[in-house]
Formats: C-alpha cells, structure tokens, sequence
C-alpha cells in the first residue's frame, strides 16, 4: 500500500523574543497510508497540533518536509492541497466565522468548487444530518449552539468536499459518548465506501477511542515521537516507559 | 447536608426556545455533583445560569437558583463583580477563547487576583507557580510570557483552571475542565480539584463526558437529556446500576481499553 501522507524529520522552533525558544517538534517523522486511521496521542504540548498545522499550512516547519500522495507538499498549491486535505480543529468555536452562519461555513468549500448555491445547500443539510445535527442549524451563528454541537458542525466541515486526507484533531472531545459513536460510526462508514480514497489522521486523548478506531498509532512527547507501529500492539504491550505510564494513568 | 448553592425548578430559554426545564438540585459544603449526558442537552447553560453568563437572548424563565438562601437572579452588575470570581469560579468548556487573544496569560491572571484580592506580585507568582506546577507545566515563566494562541489545547485548559483556582471560590463550576489534557495531566488535573475540595471545602459542579473522570471525583451524577434531568442520584449507582435507558446506553457507549486480544 502507498502513502498518502509522509511527514518527513520535521522541525518546528518558535522564537518567543530574543531568550526563549520553544522548540516544539524535534525531528519528527511518521507516514500515513491510503486508506489508514493514523492515531497520534502523547502528552499535552508535545506537538500533536503543531504536526497537524504544518501539514495544513497554517505553521511553517523551521526544517523537515511533507509529501503529498508522492509530491513534495511545496509543490502543491494552497487550492489543491485543501481539495486534498481538511482538519477538524482542536477549539472548533473559533474555527468558524462568527459572522457566518455555520450551514455557510459548511458548505464554503462547496461553493468555492463551484458547486451551485441550491446544492451546495442541499448537500450541507445532508452532511449536519449524518453529523446528529437538525438541517435547521444550517441557519445557526456558532455562538447560538453548544459546544458538541459546533464540533459536529465542524466535522461536517472537513467532510463537505471529500477530502483525500482528513485530519482530525480532538474531533470528538467535546462530544458524549453516544454521540461519539455515531461520529466514529459515520466515518467507519465513509472509510468503508471509499476506501483506499479516504485516509484519517486522527489526534485524541482517548486512548480506547484509538484502539478502536485506528490501525496505527504515533506517541508523542515533548516534540519527538517515542514510539509508532500497530495500535493494538502499541497500546497493549509497549515496550517504552513514557507509553506504559500513559495508559497507566486513564481512569 | 445544607446546600450552598440549589437549583430549584429551573427553566431556561434562548429567545423563544426552552433549553432546560425542571432542573432542581442541591450541592452541599465540599460536595462535587457531576453532570453528564448529551451534547447539546444544556449542561453548560445550567452552570452559566449560576453566573449570569447566558449571553443576549438567554434568560431564567422560570423557578430560582440559590447561592447561600440568596437568589442569582436579578444580582446588579456590582454584586456580580463580587460574586463572580471569589464565590463562584467557573472553568470554561474552551479556555483559550475566555482570555484575552492579545495580551501576555501572566499579566492576565495577575489582574483576576488583582481585583480581588490584595495581593503583592511576589505572593502572586509564587501562587500561581505552585498551582502551574501541580497541572504539569515544566516550564511557568514561559506560559506566564506567553499569548493565549501560543499554548496548546491542554495547555489553555489548565491556565483557565489556574485562573479559576487562583481566588479559591467557594462553589468552582467546571465545564469540561479535562477534555483536551492527556490522560496524565488530567489525573494530576483531578486529583488537585479533588484537593481543594478536601483542604478549603470548596463545592464542585463538574460537567463532563468522560465518565472516567466523573466516576473518580462525583459524590452525585446528575444524567441530562433534552433539558430534561432523566437521573440523578449516587455516581456509583447511577454508573453501576442505571434504572433509565438513556443511561444504560450511555455506560454501555464508553470506550474502553483492551489489555489483551
Ligand atoms: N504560535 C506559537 N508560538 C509559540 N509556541 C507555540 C506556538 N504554537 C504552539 N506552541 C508551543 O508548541 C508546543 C506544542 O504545541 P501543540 O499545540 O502542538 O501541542 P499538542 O500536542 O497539540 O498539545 P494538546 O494535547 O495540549 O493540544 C507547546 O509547548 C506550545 O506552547
Ligand atoms: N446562545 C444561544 N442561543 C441559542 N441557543 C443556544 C445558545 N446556547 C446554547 N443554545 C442551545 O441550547 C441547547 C443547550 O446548549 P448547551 O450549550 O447548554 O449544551 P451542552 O449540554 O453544554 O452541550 P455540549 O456537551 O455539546 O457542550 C443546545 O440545543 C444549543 O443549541
Ligand atoms: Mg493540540
Ligand atoms: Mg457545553
């Protein structure tokens, strides 16, 4: 099987003024392959985010380099690379517009695609419905719901135009657990119809939401990953001391 | 057990529509009441009620909430200052958007503690140290320096729980205070809420979805749906033994980790 996603030895040093300096990834490597759930989990500030940002071009690596399905992601315009790749972002209240209503927000990669006003409205009831959502909070201004109910908008988000590579990053964290699974079933149920055409990257703190859920794992800490391989293999019997005292500590 | 804070019949609505209704609950002196159930099903209204967060078309349409026998309803904006903060704290369910985008965490929590508080820049960094430290923050002066964009998720949530805890108030209502902490820190997240409960008596309402962390800190769950309370009674029971579906389900829903295949 191809990758889709190579994240090659990236680095990423934040200046803060002349004295301190983040240094937030520190040769950090992993692959994600067509049709796979990638989970990354780690400790909290250890670079999960920031990967996630650089894939989407939102932060510049300070060194390192991502290919895309086989090309170089600098070779790849802004346009193409967000018909490829989309993100559920960690705080999905400030992902939105708070001036545009949230069914706009779903569908504006629709309309940017060209896809007509009356479709791409159809297709955004369509999407918050598959997301738990009534087609009447396509009216809704993000502040006017819940926060479980922003995130879903959101997830609608990134699923409008069928992006090659979804990464979501806590998509779940502010949902129930029912609710929960009716997301993880919706996706199960995407990756099965497209299969080798949809590949996730998919961070969480849930460590038993990524056994389930994903077929490879990457941990993280403090800007390096400790370990990566097989989920089951990795969360059931790891042999690194930072992953053992992770799920050591879920309650 | 006195209650320090109840709600009694409480409905609430944003512009016509009704969020809750028939909500009534007490919490005593050093009682923590968890909150759990759908998304969408109005935790976080029922705690913004307390402190008259609803925002423009949000409004207590029906019963009382009472801080100490004394209604929050219709508090001036005066009192508020004085009750929002030292008696009741909250935690946002996402921290990073209740600080200031532009202006450094460190001189951010300074002013919280300022307006309460008499209180020397010394006393207040060793404060506020000590609790950065007992979340997990290796590095204090850096997150002190630091915008709120500059921080991670967790990272945010911890300085929201910092900002809450620093005037020790007495009823600290948490809105998914743990969802984006790894399972490390938030152990140490609980186990420092779970401390202040025990040393100052201070009350907790914690809304969560992670069951997990109900289960560990909760004397009482209370089980939301529709705005409805459909359960409430002993974490233990209402986890263990749930008499409603909706909680059944919701147990059964809780992903758990294998240990082997
Ligand atoms: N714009 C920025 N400027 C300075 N430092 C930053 C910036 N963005 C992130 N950082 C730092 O980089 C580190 C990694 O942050 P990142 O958001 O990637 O963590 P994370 O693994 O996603 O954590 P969490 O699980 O808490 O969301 C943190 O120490 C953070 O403070
Ligand atoms: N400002 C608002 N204006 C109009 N409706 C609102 C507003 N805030 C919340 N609502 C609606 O009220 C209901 C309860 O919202 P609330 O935020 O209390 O839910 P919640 O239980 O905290 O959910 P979550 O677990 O997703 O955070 C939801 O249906 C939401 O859409
Ligand atoms: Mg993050
Ligand atoms: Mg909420």
């Amino acid at each position: 099987m191809d990758n889709i996603l190579e994240v090659k030895n990236l680095n990423c040093i934040f200046n803060k003024g002349r004295k301190t300096q983040v240094n937030a990834l520190k040769d950090v490597s992993f692959e994600l392959k067509a049709g796979e759930c990638l989970g990354i989990i780690g400790e909290s500030g250890s670079g999960k985010s920031t990967s996630a940002r650089i894939i989407t071009r939102l932060v510049k690596a300070s060194d390192g380099e991502v290919v895309i399905d086989g090309r170089s992601s600098s070779d790849i315009s802004n346009k193409e690379l967000y018909k490829i790749v989309q993100m559920v972002f960690q705080t999905p209240v400030e992902s939105f517009n708070p001036r545009v209503k949230l069914g706009d927000g779903v569908g504006e990669s629709l309309r940017n695609n060209g896809v007509s006003k009356s479709e791409t409205k159809e297709r955004v009831e369509k999407l918050l419905v598959e997301c738990g959502l009534p087609k009447e909070y396509y009216d809704k201004y993000p502040h006017e719901v819940s926060g479980g109910e922003c995130q879903r908008a959101a997830i609608a988000r990134a699923l409008a135009n069928e992006p090659k590579i979804l990464i979501c990053d806590e998509a779940t964290s502010s949902l129930d657990v029912t609710v929960q699974k009716e997301i993880i079933a919706l996706l199960n149920g995407i990756r099965e119809k497209r299969g080798s055409d949809i590949s996730i990257m998919f961070i969480s703190h849930d460590i038993a939401l990524v056994q389930q859920f994903c077929d490879k794992v990457v941990v993280m800490n403090k800007g390096q990953v400790v370990e990566k391989g097989d989920a089951n293999e990795i969360i059931m019997n790891s042999k690194e001391d930072y992953t053992k005292k992770l799920i050591a500590s879920v309650l | 057990m006195k209650n320090i804070i109840s709600y009694d019949n409480v409905e609430i609505k944003y512009g016509d529509n009704i969020a809750v209704t028939d909500i009534s609950f007490g919490v005593g002196k050093g009682e923590i009441l968890g909150i759990v159930g759908e998304s969408g099903s109005g935790k976080s209204t029922i705690i913004k009620a307390a402190m008259g967060l609803l925002g423009e078309g949000g409004t207590v349409s029906g019963g009382d909430i009472l801080y100490n026998n004394r209604s929050l309803l219709n508090v001036s904006k005066k009192e508020r200052l004085n009750i929002n903060g030292p008696e009741l704290g909250m935690i946002f369910q996402f921290a990073g958007s209740s600080f200031c985008p532009v202006r450094k965490i460190g001189t951010q929590l300074y002013e919280v503690v300022k307006a309460h508080k008499d209180i020397s820049k010394e006393e207040f960094h060793s404060q506020v140290n000590e609790l950065l430290d007992k979340l997990g923050f290796e590095d204090t002066v850096r997150i002190l320096e630091s915008y709120p964009n500059e921080l991670s998720g967790g990272m945010q949530q911890r300085v929201g729980i910092v900002a809450a805890m620093l005037l020790n108030p007495k009823v600290l209502l948490a809105d998914e205070p743990t969802s984006a902490m790894d399972v490390t820190i938030q152990k140490q997240a609980v186990e420092e809420m779970l401390k202040v409960r025990d040393v100052f008596g201070t009350s907790i309402i914690l809304v969560t979805h992670n069951i997990g962390v109900v289960n560990a800190m909760a004397d009482n769950l209370l089980v939301l749906r529709h705005g409805h309370i459909v359960e409430m009674g002993k974490t233990d029971d209402v986890i263990n033994n749930p008499s409603e579906d909706y909680t059944k389900k919701l147990m059964e829903a809780v992903p758990r980790i294998k240990v082997s295949n």
